[in-house]
């Protein structure tokens, strides 16, 4: 009488084969960071039906070189001197959120930046303007 | 004795590769990956020159024409190289192709942070002059 053999196996080839080319097609395709958009409207917008409607007297966030003013009314309402030779981006925070709190919270807001200012700075005050609640954002060009 | 009687015996016998570990670490890499895979395809196209600004507030990118300018200044739209004297003309060309009212409005900047608001004032006055008003500056998903 012959033993007989249960000895069962899964050819495992083909799943190996097509889980190594997914794996490397994944890892060419990778994007190893996640990157997402920050809308804003530039001046000229405003003439459209799209855009959004302009109040009469916008805050407006002048960043400068020497630092950021915040201008309430067409009048400059606070400024935040630079702190150790950078901008003091927290204080803005703090402030754009009480403003967007406050007695007349408003929807708009615009940035008017100086021309020697790097994107990133602007980058971070639209970001904060976006954190406070503003909905929508005009990026203006300095006069 | 016993050893070598056993060692002798099994020479015919199939040898089998234990490979479950492998089928492991596959399986577990391919669910990962296909966890963080990005189908929309914006990112791949920027370039080792373009470190995008981080933002915590940012929305999602959507598809739409793609401007993007790295640290050395070099500008490309839709992923072709172009001159800055003639970005308008081009993005002129790239808005009649693609009239729409709204969503064509809108144009992706993809721009170095270090670049200054000179040179970003110079681009966006040019989208405006076409007809994109609508601005989405592509920023990197804040990690902290």
């Amino acid at each position: 009488m012959g033993r007989r053999s249960y000895e069962v196996s899964v050819n495992l080839v083909p799943y190996i084969d097509l889980m190594t080319t997914i794996v490397t097609f994944l890892m060419m395709t990778a994007v190893w960071m996640q990157a997402s958009a920050l809308e804003v409207w530039s001046k000229e917008s405003e003439t459209l039906n799209a855009a959004p409607t302009l109040q009469s007297q916008p805050i407006v966030v002048g960043i400068q070189e020497n630092g950021l003013v915040v201008f309430q009314e067409g009048r400059p309402g606070k400024t935040i001197t630079k702190r150790s030779s950078a901008h003091d981006f927290e204080e803005l925070g703090v402030y754009l959120r009480a403003l967007h709190e406050g007695t007349a919270p408003s929807e708009e807001i615009h940035i008017l930046p100086d021309d020697s200012i790097q994107y990133d700075h602007i980058v971070r005050v639209i970001d904060l303007a976006r954190g406070a609640g503003f909905a929508q954002i005009v990026l203006r060009p300095s006069v | 004795m016993r050893l070598f009687k056993k060692a002798a015996s099994s020479r015919a016998s199939l040898v089998h590769l234990n490979v479950t570990a492998l089928v492991d670490v596959m399986t577990v890499l391919v669910i990962f990956l296909m966890m963080q895979f990005n189908a929309s395809g914006e990112m791949l196209l920027v370039s080792p020159d373009l470190k995008m600004p981080e933002a915590k507030n940012g929305q999602d990118v959507g598809q739409t024409l793609l401007l993007s300018l790295d640290r050395k200044g070099n500008l490309y739209l839709g992923g072709r190289q172009i001159a800055i004297v003639i970005l308008s003309r081009e993005l002129g060309e790239a808005r009649k192709k693609n009239p729409g009212p709204n969503a064509a409005q809108a144009i992706n900047l993809q721009i170095d942070r270090s670049v200054d608001y000179g040179v970003l004032k110079r681009i966006l006055s040019a989208c405006e002059g076409v007809g994109y008003h609508q601005i989405r500056l592509s920023v990197a998903n804040e990690t902290h």
